[in-house]
């Protein structure tokens, strides 16, 4: 009888463990068609561009014979298909293959240019999230009242200052006239060299060999660019808050929850504001991973040796090796990122399972 | 909305604790401290260098085999070789300096010397085509560069050439003597170290080479036990400045000591500061315009004759160059032996318009100028296009990157460029003449797309001829000289597609506290004398 209930349970456990397991393959397969897309197509646009790179490596004056000689070195005179396949083999085993302008392999440099992005983009998100939305919340709950259209300016402002602009005056201010921060780099120039290098993550690594001086040199580099971008981001998520709280507000519930006798501070935080989160979280998601991709304004007004300026002196230069692998990782962040939403989203409302 | 205040009035001392006043900047006294764009430093290998950036690095961690006095350009002075001869048959002889050691801390003997400019060649990169000039190539140069004993290096002759243009070239970074014990260690399928020496280095100068982070940062350390004595600075630091204010913003603050490639607004303005001092090395190559005379129009003499006319040199020169460049006339600049003067450029557009008008074109033409889309070729282009246009010839500007410029001038398939020769300095009339002047071989597959006249598909057998007889004279530089005016002479004469605009300068800020940075006009600036005053 045991072993009858026992089979009878089985086939539908079975089935349900399968549908788990095939739909998780469903999904890999979708991402990794998705990114095999996404490296074919970088490439092929990439080589169809009129963009040859051999100039870049030799300079203009070089004579032929140099010239033919780098470019058949750089695999640059096989068919694109062939140089493809070339590629994928090679990214098949790990290896993204050598950057064309100065020979150093591309994986080297993206570990070196990406934690400075990284470490850029999570102080700006936290200064961006950790003001943006109450500054938000604030508005919405204020609406047509000073408060609102103040917190409305500034994101207008926000929206539509050029940011280099904001960078280049923002130098001009705080660290020339006033020198309340440090200038270009992520950390005055002589403190280099000084912690040794372990996560990439200077602030971090500062802290880590315990040297309060390259920390404090770290953090007054960081502080400034995190924060013009950070006004850029405010700007956008402050204007989201305030309209999916607005939206919040308007609710019968909301009306209930006052007419219960809930505090106007419960009622907007614990009531409203717990229902905007899952829209926030995907929001604050995007806006991160739109950070991740490089600031190139942000990092060529300071000097700030990260993602997108690496990836855009690629570009122009139609370094391909690494224009696709940055495209990958980029691919990645977003897919990771959507993962990391998907994982909060079930933490913030219980119904999504 | 109390919390709310509370809030900002928290952000508010977390932004005030951060932005703490940094005391007023000041680099330290044993560090140098230098900002450049280094979008053009992409390999640290001498014999495979093409920029100014590259140059400047590779200068501080090798040493030439002779070097240029700073202070007197094209005066030659002892690198690693302590004296030299000329022998009858041009055959130069070279004594190395029995104090000289690598990095390693080996003693440099001639068969170093010989490796390394054997390297050269073999490599077949940048530095092949320059040995070439003198009739070296791969087959040869193990006879002909040879170590006579520990202590002499042995160059002898391939072709007849003037032995001062090769003691001159051997102060650049072409002329660097590398470690090969070093490179050995390091080499991969036989490729003489080029994969490591890219981004690293094994050579003898005064500095040793910590880090190259490509568009980031160089960090250099001194080398102590230098053997021409210890290096003032314990570091120098380089970093990448691609935006020139912030560079400008630097230097006035304090945190920077030397700038390079600023523009020309941040020029005039740190020109006003007492605490920097503006230097401009002049004459590393020229601006020019040039034609292609595959094109119907300008492969008419007459054509080329009068669109000379309708230039305003002087114009350009003070509005457009200013700070990038300095008037020039023709290719052999005035400080140069072999400079005529009053010949070449004149602006006269009464005459532009005649001439014109004689060969027919009184109504003008179209054409398209090739144009880089950086400052200060896209303001020359445009004011070339202004000029001409009054001249009737109707003129389209395509900007571009280098490849998008370069690149069909190099392919002959174009109408009208303008550009840059990038050569390091060039002290004699030879070098000026061979890169803008010569053309041997005008077939298009001869590919010579490093000469400007081949570019212009233009040839004078004649040119060539008193150019090969100049570079063959040994022994009389009188003769040399004379042959190669009479080479610039003919050229001009013949109504040349190629036109100098302006010689290139290259200005650099430094800091009033620096003592002994002395700019060298072959970017072999040395960085081991500069000292800081407080």
């Amino acid at each position: 009888m045991v072993n009858q209930v026992e089979t009878a349970i089985s086939p539908a456990k079975r089935r349900l463990g399968l549908r788990k397991y095939s739909r998780f393959g469903g999904s890999l397969a979708s991402v990794l068609t998705t990114l095999f897309l996404l490296v074919l197509l970088t490439f092929i646009i990439g080589r169809l561009m009129p963009i040859d790179p051999v100039i870049a490596v030799v300079g203009p004056d070089a004579d032929q014979a140099t010239y033919l000689k780098v470019k058949q070195e750089l695999g640059l005179n096989l068919p694109v298909l062939q140089q493809f396949w070339i590629f994928l083999k090679n990214l098949l085993h790990g290896n993204f293959g050598t950057t064309l302008l100065t020979g150093r392999p591309v994986m080297e440099d993206i570990a070196r240019v990406l934690p400075a992005t990284v470490e850029l983009a999570t102080v700006t998100i936290i200064l961006g999230a950790g003001i943006g939305i109450p500054l938000g919340v604030y508005a919405a709950v204020n609406r047509g009242r000073f408060a609102d259209h103040a917190v409305r300016l500034i994101a207008l402002l926000g929206h539509s200052t050029p940011i280099f602009w904001i960078g280049m005056v923002g130098l001009m201010l705080f660290y020339a006239k006033l020198g309340w921060v440090g200038g270009s780099g992520r950390l005055d120039l002589f403190y280099e060299d000084i912690v040794p290098n372990v996560t990439g993550f200077l602030l971090i690594d500062a802290l880590l060999a315990g040297d309060m001086e390259v920390f404090w040199s770290a953090v007054t580099h960081i502080v400034l660019p995190a924060s013009v971008l950070a006004y850029a981001s405010i700007a956008y998520i402050s204007r989201i808050t305030r309209s999916f709280m607005l939206e919040q507000l308007s609710q019968e519930y909301v009306i209930t929850a006052r007419a219960k006798g809930v505090s106007r501070r419960g009622v907007i935080w614990l009531h409203a504001f717990k229902n905007i989160r899952v829209q926030l979280v995907t929001v604050v998601a995007l806006s991160y991973g739109g950070m991740l991709e490089g600031a190139v304004l942000i990092e060529t007004v300071f000097g700030w040796p990260g993602f997108g300026q690496y990836l855009t002196n690629a570009l122009v230069i139609g370094d391909m090796n690494v224009v696709v692998a940055c495209t990958l990782i980029i691919g990645c962040v977003f897919i990771a990122l959507n993962v990391i939403s998907d994982l909060l989203y079930k933490f913030f409302d219980p119904r999504i399972k | 909305m109390p919390h709310f205040r509370a809030c900002l009035t928290g952000a508010a001392v977390l932004i005030a604790a951060v932005t703490i006043n940094v005391a007023e900047a000041r680099t330290p006294q044993d560090q140098l401290v230098i900002g450049m764009n280094m979008v053009n430093l992409t390999t640290l290998d001498p014999h495979n260098a093409n920029s100014y950036e590259s140059y400047h690095v590779i200068a501080n961690l090798y040493d030439t085999l002779l070097r240029s006095d700073p202070n007197t350009p094209g005066k030659v002075v002892p690198g690693l070789a302590k004296s030299w001869t000329v022998l009858p048959d041009g055959t130069l002889e070279f004594t190395l300096d029995e104090r000289a050691t690598f990095q390693s801390g080996r003693k440099i003997t001639a068969a170093d010397v010989a490796y390394s400019f054997q390297r050269a060649v073999k490599l077949g990169l940048l530095a092949r085509a320059y040995y070439a000039n003198w009739g070296y190539d791969a087959a040869n140069v193990d006879q002909k560069f040879r170590a006579k004993d520990d202590r002499t290096f042995v160059m002898e002759v391939a072709t007849p050439v003037a032995p001062s243009l090769k003691l001159n070239a051997l102060t650049r970074v072409y002329g660097a003597v590398l470690d090969r014990e070093v490179i050995a260690k390091h080499e991969k399928d036989g490729d003489m170290g080029r994969g490591w020496l890219a981004s690293n280095a094994a050579g003898s100068g005064p500095f040793t080479l910590n880090r190259w982070n490509p568009n980031d940062i160089v960090v250099l350390s001194r080398f102590d036990a230098y053997w021409g004595g210890e290096p003032k600075m314990k570091r120098v630091l380089v970093r990448h400045l691609p935006e020139s204010q912030t560079e400008r913003l630097q230097l006035e603050k304090g945190d920077l000591d030397v700038g390079f490639q600023l523009v020309s607004a941040d020029i005039d303005g740190l020109a006003k500061n007492p605490n920097i001092v503006i230097d401009r090395l002049v004459g590393s190559g020229f601006y020019y315009l040039i034609m292609s005379t595959k094109d119907p129009e300008f492969a008419k003499p007459e054509v080329r004759r009068a669109l000379r006319y309708c230039i305003n040199y002087k114009d350009i020169n003070d509005v457009v160059m200013k700070n990038y460049g300095t008037s020039a006339t023709t290719f052999i600049p005035a400080d140069i032996p072999g400079y005529i003067p009053d010949i070449g450029n004149v602006y006269d557009p009464a005459k532009c318009k005649q001439g014109l008008a004689d060969a027919g074109y009184g109504e003008g033409f179209s054409k398209q100028l090739l144009s880089l889309n950086s400052t200060p070729y896209a303001d020359m282009a445009t004011a070339i296009q202004q000029n001409l246009a009054v001249a009737g010839i109707k003129v389209d500007i395509l900007t571009g990157n280098g490849d998008q410029t370069y690149g069909p001038m190099r392919d002959r398939k174009f109408q009208l460029g303008v550009g840059r020769t990038a050569s390091s300095a060039q002290t004699d009339a030879d070098g000026w003449l061979r890169t803008h002047v010569y053309n041997p071989d005008n077939k298009d597959d001869a590919n010579l797309s490093n000469l400007q006249a081949w570019r212009a598909s233009f040839e004078l057998p004649d040119v060539n001829k008193l150019m090969d007889e100049a570079q063959a004279i040994t022994d009389n530089e009188a003769k040399r000289v004379e042959l190669y005016k009479q080479a610039l002479k003919l050229f001009e004469e013949s109504a040349p597609p190629i036109i100098p605009i302006s010689q290139r300068v290259d200005p650099y800020a430094k800091s009033a506290r620096l003592k002994n940075y002395v700019g060298d006009i072959g970017w072999m600036t040395r960085w081991d004398r500069v000292e800081k005053q407080d």
